[in-house]
């Protein structure tokens, strides 16, 4: 008999349990990079904490003044100085301004100058990191060169003299600090873009007869972005640094418009005899400039982890 | 190692160049004249002397041209708002004031910098690591002058232990000094941290262990001397940071030092100070960096190679 010959067992000829069916199959989900990402910068706690704590600051920022009674600039000279209370949450101020409204309105200006100078060095960045590196050689050198020429000095210097000659409006704020700082963003994409050139990806895009700035924008930069943003994240907290210093020595943001740094400033005037009015600025800023950095640390673990 | 030196002084020499060039453009480009404020108390005749003695009703370019000539004879001209001051002599009154507590504060760096670099790169308890962390994240995200706050409010306003303003005596120095050192501290930390952390994975530690050379010395004399590297380069943008620093440190201490003189001559448009002010600041700062990378190349000889 065949059966006898061939000595098979006829138990593997039978059908198997409907749970065994699908035993190979992959069952973990696969995962986008953001995903991926994500999953790698919420294990992070101080980068979470940052997170949240800046979301409640931006929260703050935007509706505290709306729905506040008070106005930032709004006096009440028969309540000077008070102490917190359940009128105003904070105390108020030498001319009896809410503390709590103005540290709100502070928190925009100063949070919308991180940000927005932020992403302006971010273009001038890209474009001039991208160039100089895209093109080598000499092009690069000479750009390259500049940019020592200019690191080489404090920025500070730079920022306070093109506040002057713009006037201390908040949006010259804003250009004055990216104007100065985009020396560490365009050395990082020129780094970057240096290396991507040489791949394939890059050859391949030249032989379809790309243009020169398609493939800068479309291929290199876009490769390069995981650095970017690590780049990114750093200069906004750095960006608040700089405005607030500024502000506090008095080159900033002047009355009536107010910073984080300016309020500091003004409260300072009484650190003798109402010290508690100067702690509510400087936690606000010690809060912001933190929780930025963390994210940023975050972001950047995160992100180089899967290189 | 001479051609190394001498092609870092050309771009030293060239930066101030640029630096001065910059200066003039920008504080000629600011609208308004210096003597606008007290405009009404001007006749035509006065207001027409003033502008010939500062040489301001000359074309751009000619003013441009002897304000260089005059630079290149340590000639900064005449303070606007100290009358009958010359720029240069207010600059060396208040420079060993800014001297002395950068000096203290540089020293301070350095030593607790370095120190708590090798603790944490060689510490083997989680708690000692996370504490330094924590130290070195704090010292780079806060701008100096939360930090200085807090400390006048605890240490000057409710334990009364150090006097809150001006520089009289060893104890006005204390507060003004962690003020100015706590950035640098952290950044002096992290550069040893990380760089002696490679360091002890490198072969010639680990042949120097081998041969049983005891384990201070190892520390000291094979991997410290390379592990200082990256904190002598960095000693350059350490002055700097001292130097900007200052400004916010010598304003909030009413310091009668470089910058303070720096921020109440831009609140007073006080363009003869700010342009002297500028290039000497400058000057130093890159007359300084230029030191240390001279000294880093002394130091390492695998520089020399590249260069």
């Amino acid at each position: 008999m065949l059966e006898a010959k061939l000595n098979i067992d006829p138990s593997m000829f039978e059908k198997l349990d409907e749970s065994e069916k699908n035993d190979e199959a992959i069952e973990m989900e696969s995962k986008t990079f953001l995903q991926d990402t994500w999953k790698r910068f919420s294990s992070n706690k101080l980068a979470i904490f940052g997170l949240i704590v800046i979301i409640l600051m931006i929260l703050l920022a935007v509706f505290v003044p709306i729905f506040s009674k008070y106005t930032y600039d709004g006096q009440d000279l028969a309540n000077t100085n008070s102490l917190p209370s359940a009128a105003h949450l904070l105390g108020t101020d030498k001319l009896g301004r809410d503390i709590l409204v103005r540290i709100c309105s502070g928190m925009r200006v100063t949070l919308a100058i991180g940000f927005a100078s932020a992403a302006i060095n971010l273009c001038i960045g890209i474009v001039y990191g991208g160039c100089a590196g895209y093109f080598g050689g000499k092009v690069d050198m000479f750009m390259m060169r500049i940019v020592d020429i200019i690191d080489s000095v404090p920025s500070l210097l730079y920022t306070i003299m093109i506040l002057m000659v713009f006037g201390n409006s908040v949006f010259s704020m804003m250009l004055a600090i990216s104007l100065t700082s985009w020396i560490t963003m365009a050395r990082q994409v020129r780094a970057q873009v240096m290396s991507l050139k040489e791949m394939e990806f890059a050859m391949a895009a030249k032989v379809i007869g790309c243009s020169d700035i398609r493939i800068l924008l479309k291929h290199l930069v876009v490769n390069a972005l995981g650095p970017i943003i690590v780049c990114l994240t750093m200069m906004i907290p750095s960006a608040i640094f700089t405005e607030s210093s500024l502000s506090f020595i008095g080159i900033g943001i002047q009355a009536p418009a107010c910073s984080l740094g300016s309020l500091a400033n003004e409260a300072r005037q009484l650190i003798n005899t109402q010290p508690l009015q100067v702690v509510w600025p400087v936690i606000a800023i010690a809060l912001i400039t933190l929780s930025l950095n963390f994210i940023g640390d975050g972001i950047g673990e995160a992100l180089e982890a899967k290189r | 190692m001479g051609k190394y030196i001498l092609k870092r002084l050309a771009i030293g020499i060239l930066t101030l160049f640029i630096l001065a060039t910059l200066t003039f453009f920008l504080m000629h480009a600011i609208p308004g004249s210096p003597f606008g404020a007290d405009n009404k108390n001007l006749t035509a005749e006065q207001y027409a002397a003033m502008e010939a003695k500062y040489n301001l009703d000359k074309p751009l370019l000619q003013q441009y041209v002897v304000y260089i000539g005059n630079v290149l004879h340590m000639d900064f001209g005449e303070s606007i708002s100290k009358k009958g001051e010359l720029v240069l002599d207010i600059i060396l009154k208040r420079a060993p004031v800014t001297a002395s507590l950068g000096a203290c504060a540089f020293v301070i760096s350095v030593v607790v910098g370095i120190t708590l670099g090798i603790v944490g790169a060689l510490t083997k308890k989680k708690w000692v690591n996370g504490c330094i962390t924590f130290l070195a994240t704090m010292g780079v995200s806060l701008p100096s002058f939360i930090v200085a706050i807090l400390l006048m409010i605890f240490l000057g306003v409710k334990l009364k232990i150090f006097p809150l303003l001006g520089l009289n005596g060893p104890s006005s120095y204390v507060l003004p000094t962690i003020a100015l050192s706590i950035g640098p501290i952290a950044m002096v930390t992290r550069l040893t941290r990380s760089s002696l952390k490679d360091v002890m994975n490198k072969d010639y530690i680990i042949l120097a262990r081998s041969k049983g050379t005891d384990d201070i010395k190892v520390i000291i004399k094979h991997a410290l001397r390379n592990a200082l590297l990256p904190v002598i380069t960095y000693c350059g943008p350490l002055l700097a940071g001292l130097v900007t620093g200052s400004f916010v440190v010598e304003t909030l201490f009413t310091i009668p030092g470089i910058g303070k003189e720096f921020t109440s001559s831009v609140t007073n448009r006080d363009y003869p100070m700010i342009m002297g002010l500028t290039i000497f600041l400058g000057a130093i700062v890159i007359v300084m960096q230029l030191a240390s990378d001279i000294v880093a190349a002394l130091v390492d000889p695998r520089i020399k190679v590249k260069s």
